[in-house]
């Protein structure tokens, strides 16, 4: 009898301990399995025609209204605020930003053409807008496939800057881009903030703090001041030479899923004695540029490595054939990282291959 | 004796005791080096710059008398390579530690956020949006660390952001710094 109840203890016993072990491994076969599925969702989910509709109204607001206001910049602790001025006419678009924290510096646009002006140093950089789009002008257009590299969604109806706002989720579909969301004006289209995310933290954002819609704007706001400007004013050209696809020697052997190359260039660069090769990458939303230069006999010794700048600028240096390449964008080090090593020198490479 | 070579040397003895001191200091060695001795003690005390007693021929006699060790004792005792195995793994522990360390640094780096961010952070937590954000892959060992940006970090990022507010301005003070350390095999 004593041995009878043993016996189904100890049965119970056993069974209890399987159970239980049998439980824990579902649970774990659960977790990764969701975890898997979750991944593939993400991966996978197209955005809604909607959500890809916000954004084909921002992108062409900027050629359709006219804005007059104040934007507030934020990074690391760092807040830089900024007026701005932005007209549609005939002849295209104009636009002045007046950054209004530390160093004065004023930037006038005519379409391509920039011009920044530094009165402290009595500076002035002159370069063609190429490539790069800045807030509230952020989306090129078209926008073609951002769609194939993140995953759109609509968020919420919230109050920007005294207006009514559709925010608009972008989700990273890998882990080459950082994650961007936009408060786009429900009536015009307007982009009013835009914040970019890396995992669940904001890196780097601007917003309007006041915005007038459709303003009436002077034209003499876009004309320097006469003291700017004067003859004892130095003006420096960063842009020396366009050219075509592949000219440069030096080339990238595999681009990052998504990314595609927008310009080749070779830079003036201040202080440089040589030209500086520059090759400029976006897809669609960041923007990543290479410079190569050939290292100086006497310069101090390149320092390899990463760096991190404000918001979401990251660098990467490296060393090849004698020329330094650096690698700098709104993107994660993996990113920069591939673009920088898959940088190659086509010359020398079919020299090998003769 | 001593006494008596000791008032010697301060001037103290008459001038026939003080002949018959000399005559005995040529002859015994050992008084000769108390005579030496209490000269270096007296330029000692008096911080003179130049000792009256020679003591170059006696250290390089040392010198030469001591045995050269070239190797280090090597310890067959069973204690000892415990202990190496403990330092070893004590070593690669705290090496594992800083490596972790130097990974947080890269893949989560502090952000403040500003006052909006809690809607924001809010509206981003959602499943999807949560599960589909990226996380990084590589690992780049940490082997080296650089302090210094290169000097023309700054014209490269005002080239490429193009004069845009945030941005920063040529001749401001740099706002880089490394984020990781440089990789073993890279570059050449």
């Amino acid at each position: 009898m004593i041995n009878n109840s043993a016996s189904i203890l100890l049965f119970q016993f056993k069974h209890r301990t399987l159970r239980q072990s049998v439980s824990r491994i579902l649970l774990v076969l659960l977790l990764a399995l969701s975890c898997i599925l979750q991944s593939a969702h993400a991966e996978n989910l197209s955005s809604s025609d909607e959500a890809l509709g916000w954004l084909k109204k921002m992108a062409v607001a900027p050629r359709q209204h006219n804005y007059l206001g104040t934007f507030i910049y934020y990074a690391d602790g760092h807040m830089e605020t900024s007026h701005i001025a932005h007209l549609v006419g005939g002849k295209g678009e104009q636009e002045k930003i007046e950054v209004l924290d530390g160093m004065p510096r004023i930037v006038y646009r005519n379409n391509d053409k920039m011009k920044c002006y530094l009165p402290e140093s009595k500076k002035i950089y002159t370069e063609k807008r190429w490539f790069r789009k800045f807030f509230p002008d952020l989306l090129p257009q078209p926008f073609g496939d951002i769609d194939e590299n993140y995953h759109i969604t609509m968020v919420d109806r919230e109050r920007v800057a005294g207006y009514e706002s559709q925010s608009v989720l972008l989700t990273p579909r890998d882990n080459l881009r950082y994650g961007h969301k936009f408060w786009i004006h429900v009536d015009t289209g307007l982009l009013l903030k835009a914040a970019v995310i890396e995992a669940d933290e904001i890196i780097e954002q601007f917003a309007f703090a006041q915005l007038e819609v459709d303003a009436e704007i002077s034209k003499d706001i876009f004309k320097p001041s006469k003291t700017m400007g004067a003859t004892d004013w130095q003006t420096t050209n960063l842009m020396t030479m366009v050219l075509k696809e592949g000219e440069l020697d030096w080339q990238i052997k595999a681009l990052p899923a998504g990314f595609r190359k927008i310009i080749e260039m070779k830079r003036n660069l201040a202080g440089k004695p040589a030209l500086v090769d520059h090759i400029a990458l976006s897809d669609g939303l960041a923007t990543v540029s290479i410079f190569i230069e050939p290292i100086a006999k006497y310069s101090t010794p390149t320092v390899p490595g990463f760096y991190s700048s404000r918001g979401a600028i990251n660098i990467y240096v490296r060393v090849l054939e004698d020329h330094k390449i650096t690698t700098v964008g709104e993107v994660p080090l993996e990113a920069i990282k591939q673009i920088g090593d898959s940088v190659f020198d086509q010359a020398l490479e079919s020299a090998a291959v003769n | 004796m001593k006494n008596k070579v000791s008032a010697l040397m301060d001037g103290e003895l008459e001038k026939q005791e003080a002949e018959e001191i000399i005559a005995i200091l040529k002859k015994e060695g050992h008084l000769q080096k108390d005579w030496e001795a209490y000269h270096l003690i007296g330029d000692s005390l008096r911080q003179s710059t130049k000792l009256s007693t020679n003591v170059l021929p006696h250290i390089n006699k040392q010198l030469i008398s001591e045995p050269t060790v070239l190797a280090p004792v090597i310890s067959t005792s069973k204690y000892s390579k415990n202990k190496v195995f403990t330092y070893s793994v004590a070593a690669s522990l705290v090496a594992m530690v800083t490596a972790w360390f130097g990974l947080q640094n890269v893949y989560m780096p502090q952000q403040t956020l500003i006052a909006e961010q809690t809607n924001i952070e809010s509206n981003m937590s959602t499943p999807a949006v949560m599960v589909s954000t990226p996380s990084m892959v590589s690992t780049p060992p940490t082997n080296l660390i650089y302090q210094h940006p290169p000097a023309e970090i700054n014209d490269y990022l005002f080239v490429h952001r193009e004069f845009s507010p945030g941005t920063i301005t040529r001749g401001q003070t740099t706002y880089v710094h490394p984020v990781v350390e440089s990789h073993g095999n890279f570059g050449r």
